[in-house]
């Protein structure tokens, strides 16, 4: 009885370590899981920006896609060297969101904040030091890894072609540390 | 050899009850905080920094990568106005007017929440419908067969769902997310 007693309380701890684990780091395993297809499905290295089509029912990457937006993303990775995201913005509503490992969005830019309607981040580690190239807008990662996603409005299909041109024009190059 | 098995069957048995109490406890602890607007729901919580653990987890589950409500507010509905669930056997006339944002869309998607495949390539419309017509107001209807006007065609999904982003949204829809008008779902008929 006193053996069933304790293997019992020894299930019940256990139990409750498992849980909060998985509550906790879920967002982690999930933004992981995330970063693991853009470099494998996608085949996109990191710190470097992919464009996606125009969204329709053949898009069966994501659930949820919208039909009104250009998406653009990358896996950003600070570890070793600061990254530096450079995109013209368009005449139209664009956002560019950063997203830490524990899918915190930690940043997020957009047409109206951007000034002189060309956005030019330096993303960095915490505690590093780094360069700061002139007019550059300094953004601390909480966490060394994680995504960026670009958000561009399709407010007329008139556009797409010239939304596109700006669309393609985001990238991303990572900098001497 | 007996001991090492007991020992394993614990771990297993914990790491069971574990996963399977923090799905079910992310499940119904994430409802916590969703605020419903007629047919819409949507979780003002969404893109926050300052969730809990559960809210959190709940979030990365349904709403990864989402905007903070600065920048966009999600709602979404999985019924009629009358609390029905949507589904392509029946038509349903959308009506509205404008929202106090920037810019918002409303998204049909399938049961398997994808848009659905259709000749015309119609998923979803958006604030230029307004610009389309001299009212203030529209209609939609979403319909498994042509309908004369604005239509967004459902194939023959067994469940339909409405997503409403917008995007740069007004002090009203950030202040009032319950009472801020949105667009009505309402059966028209089923077949």
């Amino acid at each position: 009885m006193k053996k069933l007693s304790s293997c019992l309380l020894f299930v019940l701890a256990l139990t409750i370590v498992f849980h909060v684990a998985f509550v906790y780091f879920l967002p982690d395993i999930i933004m992981n899981y995330v970063i693991y297809r853009i470099q494998n499905d996608f085949d996109i290295p990191t710190n470097t920006v992919y464009h996606n089509e125009v969204v329709n029912s053949d898009t069966r990457k994501v659930v949820r896609p919208c039909p009104d937006l250009l998406y653009s993303g990358m896996a950003y990775d600070v570890s070793e060297r600061p990254v530096r995201i450079m995109a013209p913005v368009p005449p139209s509503y664009w956002s560019a969101s950063f997203f830490a490992i524990n899918t915190d969005n930690f940043y997020v830019m957009n047409d109206r904040t951007v000034k002189g309607g060309y956005a030019d981040v330096v993303l960095v580690k915490k505690n590093a030091p780094y360069p700061v190239p002139k007019n550059t807008t300094v953004v601390v990662a909480p966490s060394p890894r994680g995504v960026i996603l670009f958000r561009t409005l399709i407010d007329s299909p008139s556009r797409i072609p010239l939304l596109i041109g700006y669309q393609k024009k985001a990238r991303a190059e990572a900098l001497d540390p | 050899m007996k001991k090492i098995l007991i020992i394993a069957g614990c771990l297993i048995t914990a790491l069971v009850l574990g996963a399977a109490s923090a799905f079910l406890a992310i499940k119904y602890t994430g409802q916590r905080g969703w605020v419903t607007n007629g047919a819409w729901r949507t979780n003002p919580s969404i893109g926050s920094e300052n969730l809990d653990m559960y809210s959190k987890a709940n979030v990365a589950l349904i709403s990864l990568m989402s905007l903070n409500r600065s920048e966009a507010v999600y709602y979404y509905a999985e019924t009629d106005d009358n609390g029905a669930p949507l589904t392509a056997a029946c038509v349903y006339r959308i009506e509205g007017g404008d929202i106090d944002a920037r810019w918002w869309s409303v998204t049909v998607y399938g049961s398997d929440q994808y848009l659905i495949k259709n000749g015309e390539n119609r998923f979803s419309f958006n604030r230029a419908i307004l610009r389309d017509g001299r009212s203030s107001r529209y209609t939609v209807r979403l319909s498994s067969t042509s309908r004369i006007g604005n239509w967004i065609p459902t194939g023959d999904e067994k469940r339909l769902y409405l997503f409403l982003r917008i995007y740069n949204p007004g002090s009203e829809v950030l202040k009032n997310p319950a009472s801020v008008r949105l667009p009505r779902i309402i059966k028209e008929g089923c077949r």
